[in-house]
């Protein structure tokens, strides 16, 4: 073996724990990316418009939280550029060049990323199989593809790499000087000027997104986001760094608040856990709206069985309504002309049209209008509240539906959250679309089930409970949920190992400092003292730091559902989310300084202090 | 010939230059074994690490047989770095968890080159050096002057003309010192090598042929 990998080997070897977290953090990054795909095939059966924001609410939050897990790779990669500065140097000296010291580096990280993809794969597979015992089945099943492994063994190979790279070039504008007596860091960072950017970033993706929005244009939306998101990510870092500031002006007294700002790898997991609680706090605001508003959904049907084709195609003709009417079981049964996104004009779509008699209205449906109308005028329109409001219109205007005016007669009261609901009468409907048949048979029964059966012995095979329909998509949305949640969950621990990672730099990075204040007389427990408080300062920087990103993303949600046409009136804001994010911070903080106490209370005063002599 | 002309270095820090060289221009023949000299501070590792490429003045040339150091680039100077000189510096420098053996032939690695096809002139500077005993331990192992002595090793695999040594006898003992400066010695006598130290103690600079005393980065 040369001995330029000999070296690397024993890199990894020797800083056991330090090469655990790097490849782990790498792992899961590449475990996460294994079960999203797969996932996502899974949401594509899933061919429901219904769903459609659903799962496109899942791809946001992988996005992000893909985002979050690639930036603790790299912050971990920083770090170990860090401590090979020394070696870097000394191969400088005896004649390395430039070059052949970042390959080394590129090299090591090919390493890292060899051994991460082996960890990935079997994560996956194993989280896959897990996630698909945790589901009841809603979905289609979770399968393994070998794509997707190669895939997942692909990106931990060049994901590593990615991430050493930027750190490796940095590394190059270094005099060999400056790496050999390790003052290359003295140089004070540009933070104003980054911070103004991110701002900047910040404040027109955000503003981008509300346009957007407005335009339905979904590319575009996604594009804003991000660069918020981007913008976002740019602040934390000065952010952390005057916050800290100015706890050292405040507490000017104590010795470890005071050199807070100067503790870099404090300030790089204050930004990991700022990026992390804005993360989870956005995704946790996301499901909650969709857990409210699908719940509600099926609030609007006053009837038990549904007929109709997947594609709302309007073929059901009177007399097919009538010999549903005849079957035994069934009560009553009238057809009903539907569009679902009518074009609305300059307006947004109208994303339920109905076509019916306000008896047929009354009979099947939980509309009612706020105040009684007990004819329908030709030419006119009934639109629910959440609309009319989104769209400022009042009773007594004008809005073109399709390529016809219509008179806005009656307001239909709210009844769920995202109400997007137009009746217009028979004859409208079939003037307006040029249809003689019923998109869909809507059937009343006291014996749905048995009904059904007998609908399709007649040949109705679409024929279906509207229990059966609401417990079908009560699964699916537990499904989904359950996996968001899981990506969630694997996110942060992708996100704890990044914090993990950091802190046990910081000790050993500072291990030197912390021997020569013992020989001074600073017994263990002030030391241990300080570690704490190093900790729950950062942890409390992070976490609210956080939140602020976090409440500001959920900002832009309402924008982002819109799109899907998926009207959020409003984010509830839950206090308990809010503490839980900054408990939590702290408590991970406090948790992960457990390996620096350890290591504190191991530490070998004179062994330290001789060993950075030699 | 090493030729230092009108060199000043200036470092900034916090707003305020300093200059540690100060229009030093020295001249040291092949063969000689030149110690510099001069209080803490005065400048001498700066100079050092000037004469090593290991750092670029911030005026002034710097010629090598003939070749100017402010004309070479990255690769130009790590192969000068490789080949033609050999750093010692005060605190070794080794990589810690290579062998002693396997510190000693990284620069012919570094070349591109087979260790293997060094194993007889690493074996040689093993015994010049005297580590046959620890030739398997890593360097975090070893004590300070072993340390220093694989250092002195490592400079001359590639068959440097000149070595360059920042304070190699800072950390030894005097009996350690003593054993270091004569092999320092021998090296020049016997292989004609160019060697251009940085010392604080009286006897050392009494090992070499000449001393250049620095004084606020001017020489004196
Ligand atoms: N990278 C640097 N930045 C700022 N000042 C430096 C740097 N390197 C050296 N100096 C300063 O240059 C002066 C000379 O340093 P040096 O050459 O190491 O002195 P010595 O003669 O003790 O070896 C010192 O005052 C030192 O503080
Ligand atoms: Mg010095």
């Amino acid at each position: 073996m040369s001995i330029v990998i000999k070296h690397i080997w024993r890199n990894i070897k020797e800083k056991k724990l330090m090469s655990a977290l790097i490849i782990l953090s790498l792992a899961i990054s590449g475990a996460l990316l294994f079960v999203a795909l797969s996932i996502a095939d899974v949401l594509d059966t899933v061919a429901d418009s219904e769903f459609q924001s659903v799962t496109t609410v899942f791809l946001l939050i992988f996005v992000v939280t893909s985002f979050m897990s690639v930036f603790v790779v790299f912050s971990s990669f920083k770090y170990v550029m860090a401590l090979r500065v020394k070696t870097l140097g000394t191969l400088r000296s005896i004649g390395a060049d430039k070059k052949r010291c970042g390959n080394l580096l590129l090299l090591e990280s090919v390493v890292y990323g060899l051994i991460s993809a082996v960890f990935a794969a079997a994560a996956g597979i194993v989280l896959l199989l897990i996630l698909g015992k945790a589901l009841s089945g809603g979905t289609a099943a979770l399968v393994i593809s070998p794509t997707y492994i190669l895939i997942t063994v692909l990106f931990c190979l060049l994901l590593s790499p990615i991430c050493a790279y930027l750190p490796v070039r940095a590394s190059e504008k270094y005099s060999v000087k400056e790496l050999i007596l390790q003052t290359h860091r003295i140089k004070e960072k540009k933070r104003l000027p980054v911070l103004l950017v991110g701002l900047a970033l910040t404040a027109i993706g955000v503003l981008l997104v509300l346009i957007n929005a407005l335009k339905y244009e979904e590319w575009a939306v996604y594009c804003s986001l991000f660069v918020s998101l981007a913008g976002f990510v740019l602040c934390v870092g000065p952010l952390v760094h005057y916050f800290m500031a100015l706890l050292g002006k405040v507490f000017s007294n104590n010795f470890t608040v005071r050199n807070m700002r100067e503790n870099r790898s404090h300030n790089t997991i204050a930004v990991l856990l700022a990026i992390a609680v804005a993360v989870v706090f956005m995704v946790n605001s996301a499901n909650a709206i969709l857990i409210g508003a699908t719940d509600k959904s099926f609030a609007l049907y006053n009837y038990d069985i549904h007929i109709s084709t997947k594609t709302n195609d309007a073929i059901y003709s009177a007399a097919e309504v009538a010999q549903v009417g005849g079957v035994s079981g069934i009560t009553a049964a009238d057809g009903i002309y539907y569009q679902s996104e009518a074009d609305a004009g300059g307006h947004i779509p109208v994303m339920n049209l109905y076509g019916m008699s306000l008896s047929k209205m009354n009979a099947y449906f939980n509309l009612t209008t706020e105040e009684e109308i007990t004819a329908q005028d030709a030419k006119t329109i009934l639109l629910s509240r959440d609309y009319l409001e989104r769209e400022k219109l009042a009773k007594g205007d004008t809005i073109t539906v399709g390529n016809a005016e219509f008179e806005i007669a009656g307001i239909i009261k709210e009844m769920f959250n995202s109400g997007n609901v137009g009746v217009l009468s028979e004859g409208d409907f079939e003037e307006l679309y040029g249809v003689s048949r019923y998109t869909l048979i809507a059937a009343k029964s006291d014996i749905p089930d048995a009904a059904r059966n007998a609908l399709r012995a007649e040949g109705f095979q679409t024929a279906a409970t509207v229990a059966d329909m609401l417990a079908r998509i009560k699964s699916i949305n537990a499904d989904l949920f359950t996996t968001v949640n899981y990506i969630i969950v694997l996110s942060t621990t992708a996100g704890v190992f990044g914090v993990l990672n950091n802190l046990l730099i910081a000790f050993a990075s500072r291990k030197r400092e912390r021997a020569l204040l013992r020989s001074i007389g600073m017994s263990k427990r002030q030391s241990a003292k300080t570690i704490l408080v190093e900790a729950l300062i950062t942890g409390l920087t992070g976490g609210s730091l956080g939140l602020v990103g976090g409440l500001l993303l959920t900002a832009v949600i309402p924008a982002v559902f819109l799109v899907f046409e998926f009207p959020v009136k409003s984010v509830p804001l839950s206090p308990a989310a809010i503490t839980l994010c900054i408990i939590c911070s702290a408590a991970i903080c406090l948790l992960a300084s457990l390996i620096s106490l350890i290591s504190n209370s191991k530490l070998n005063v004179i062994q330290t202090l001789r060993e950075e002599i030699l | 010939m090493i030729k230092a002309q009108s060199i000043f270095k200036t470092f900034t820090i916090g707003g305020e230059s300093v200059n540690v060289l100060n229009d030093i221009n020295i001249e040291i023949n092949d063969g000689e074994f030149v110690s510099v000299t001069g209080a803490s501070g005065s400048g001498k590792s700066t100079l050092l690490y000037l004469l090593g490429a290991l750092d670029a003045p911030t005026s002034g040339e710097i010629i090598v047989d003939g070749t100017h150091l402010s004309k070479m680039n990255d690769k130009q100077t790590s192969e000068y770095r490789r080949k033609r000189v050999g750093f010692v510096f005060q605190f070794y420098n080794l990589i810690q968890n290579l062998t002693v053996e396997e510190n000693i032939v990284l620069p012919v690695v570094l070349d591109g080159k087979k260790a293997k096809g060094y194993a007889a002139k690493s074996d040689e500077l093993i015994a010049l050096v005297g580590l046959e005993n620890v030739r398997k331990q890593k360097g975090a192992l070893l004590s300070g002057g072993q340390q220093q002595r694989v250092a002195i090793a490592r400079a001359l695999i590639n068959d440097p003309h000149i070595i360059l040594a920042d304070e190699p006898i800072g950390n030894l003992d005097s009996v350690k010192s003593a054993e270091i400066m004569k092999l320092l010695q021998k090296i020049n006598r016997e292989k004609g090598v160019t060697i251009v130290q940085v010392t604080h103690s009286r006897e050392s600079v009494g090992y070499g042929t000449r001393e250049i005393r620095l004084q606020d980065g001017k020489v004196v």
